[in-house]
């Protein structure tokens, strides 16, 4: 054990040092940079899924994140899985948006996604999602939160029961008869 | 239409606003560290409470008590020197493992009288003095290309009620047996007030580079506070022999040093001079533990104070890069 002074002169409260600290000193098991690439596609495509506009799916996705890591030391792992704890803050942030944005259904993003080489596939894959947008936006706001958690998310059964309250066998059977309606109309 | 084709309306998100709010999230993860002194306070984990012990005891600087009572309560700790000791890695990883809920072993200790709030991203240096209210310093050679992001943290001040019995419960989970704090200092009252400070993110394709500038934070004493003999306590925490600590302890300017415990195979620590003050150049070396590290190889932090600011200089730059920067600072 070794012990040396300098007489530099420092803040006690330094950010940057406390920054410095923490690598010395803090409990980090967390990989925080993994972890944002792995949820951020999750998180966006969950508010395309659940609002249909991508810009509005990246302003909320910043929101939630920011949410998150600033509250990200008082995630429990022993509590609850990672992404149950930031799906319960996207879906806050989606609920506080849609409270105050109550009649806003824009399908902008349909416009925005990449088209495929082909002309054909191009304005086939345009027709199908302008087409999936419009069904999207005629389910109840319980079905869009189910759809764009299964798909936008990708929470699986069990995952999505723990954030809507339901059973899991409830949430498959719901579902299944929400992708039967879109099915249907689509068809029809 | 069935379940393939709802999956295909997923989609990536842009990497412009990916990278945006990577570096959004990554500059405010600095700014965190001062969000709120409730969490500040109670937050720490085991290994950081010895580190704790030193900046809240040890740091809180041994005053003569004849002195002390003499200026009833006008003693203030404020920032002048700044030290490094190393310490062995074997030991923080010891202290980590110990997993105590400081949280609740000490939530009746700690008033907050001020909160600090949320870091504010502002437009322009003016508008950061003007909130900060001191006259904020830029480096006349700033990084080339960068994006610069200005934010500012407001003033913060919080009391802690020292508590023996709880403090040497810490000491003893810590496996430190042979010392006792003095019962004298139960409920004795340290007030820390943070003034407010401001954060330069310079923003670089390959990391950013961040300058943070604060008055000096200001500890009020109480009359008849042994702090050195505390100090000793926090250093036999982070492993120092008996010897070893007294020692140390005697050396040290308790008036006015800033104590950092740096891991020996963590950080190169050097001194150096900036704008004719003294610095200290931490410089990591990668080494992690748990297998990861805050930062990486080469990640340089340069601490400097001058006229009753402190100042702080971190990015992953060489260390002569940064120091030609900080001398720039005016």
């Amino acid at each position: 054990m070794s012990a040396y002074a300098f007489t530099p002169k420092m803040s006690a409260q330094n950010p940057t040092l406390r920054r410095f600290s923490a690598m010395t000193t803090a409990k980090s098991k967390t990989n925080w940079n993994a972890v944002y690439q792995r949820e951020l596609p999750r998180v966006y495509n969950y508010f395309r899924y659940r609002l249909g506009d991508n810009a509005l799916a990246e302003d909320l996705t910043a929101a939630t994140f920011e949410k998150a890591w600033r509250a990200r030391e008082k995630y429990q792992r022993d509590r609850a899985a990672f992404p149950t704890w930031l799906f319960t803050i996207a879906r806050n942030v989606a609920i506080d948006h849609l409270r105050t944005h109550r009649a806003h259904v824009s399908f902008d993003a349909l416009e925005q996604i990449p088209a495929p080489d082909s002309p054909h596939e191009a304005y086939t894959r345009q027709a199908e999602l302008a087409q999936l947008g419009a069904l999207l936006a005629q389910l109840n706001e319980h079905e869009r939160e189910l759809i764009a958690l299964k798909y936008g998310a990708e929470l699986n059964n069990r995952e999505i029961a723990r954030q809507l309250g339901m059973s899991e066998s409830n949430v498959g059977t719901t579902l299944h008869r929400i992708v039967e309606k879109l099915k249907a109309k689509w068809e029809g | 239409m069935g379940d393939q084709f709802l999956k295909q309306y997923r989609e990536s998100p842009r990497s412009e606003f990916a990278r945006e709010l990577q570096d959004k999230l990554n500059g405010e993860t600095v700014m965190q560290t001062q969000k709120t002194w409730r969490q500040n306070l109670m937050r720490w984990s085991p290994a950081f409470i010895a580190a704790a012990i030193v900046l809240a005891l040890v740091l809180v600087i041994s005053l003569p008590p004849t002195r002390a009572l003499a200026q009833d309560f006008l003693d203030l700790f404020r920032v002048k020197k700044f030290a490094a000791i190393s310490i062995d890695p074997a030991r923080m990883k010891q202290l980590d493992k110990l997993n105590v809920d400081t949280e609740k072993l000490f939530a009746d200790n700690v008033q907050i009288l001020q909160e600090s709030g949320k870091p504010v991203t502002v437009a322009s240096v003016q508008e950061a003095s003007a909130r900060a209210d001191f006259d904020v310093a830029v480096p006349a050679q700033a990084p080339q290309g960068a994006k610069l992001q200005i934010s500012v943290q407001g003033a913060g001040a919080a009391v802690i009620t020292v508590n023996v019995a709880k403090t040497q419960e810490l000491l003893e989970l810590a496996g430190v047996n042979d010392v006792k704090i003095p019962a004298q200092l139960d409920g004795a009252q340290i007030t820390i007030r943070k003034p407010a400070a401001v954060l330069l993110t310079y923003k670089l394709q390959d990391g950013n580079l961040v300058l943070m500038q604060s008055p000096s934070p200001e500890i009020e004493l109480p009359p008849g506070v042994e702090l050195k003999q505390l100090g000793e306590i926090g250093l036999r925490v982070l492993g120092l022999s008996a010897d070893e600590a007294r020692d140390f302890a005697n050396k040290v300017d308790w008036s006015s040093t800033f104590l950092i415990p740096i891991p020996a195979n963590a950080a190169e620590v050097r001194q150096v001079t900036v704008n004719g003050a003294d610095g200290l150049m931490l410089t990591s070396n990668g080494a992690a533990r748990n297998g990861r590290s805050l930062y990486a190889k080469g990640d340089s932090v340069l601490l400097w104070a001058n006229n009753g600011m402190v100042y702080a200089m971190q990015g992953n730059t060489n260390a002569v890069d940064l120091l030609e920067m900080a001398n720039s600072v005016q």
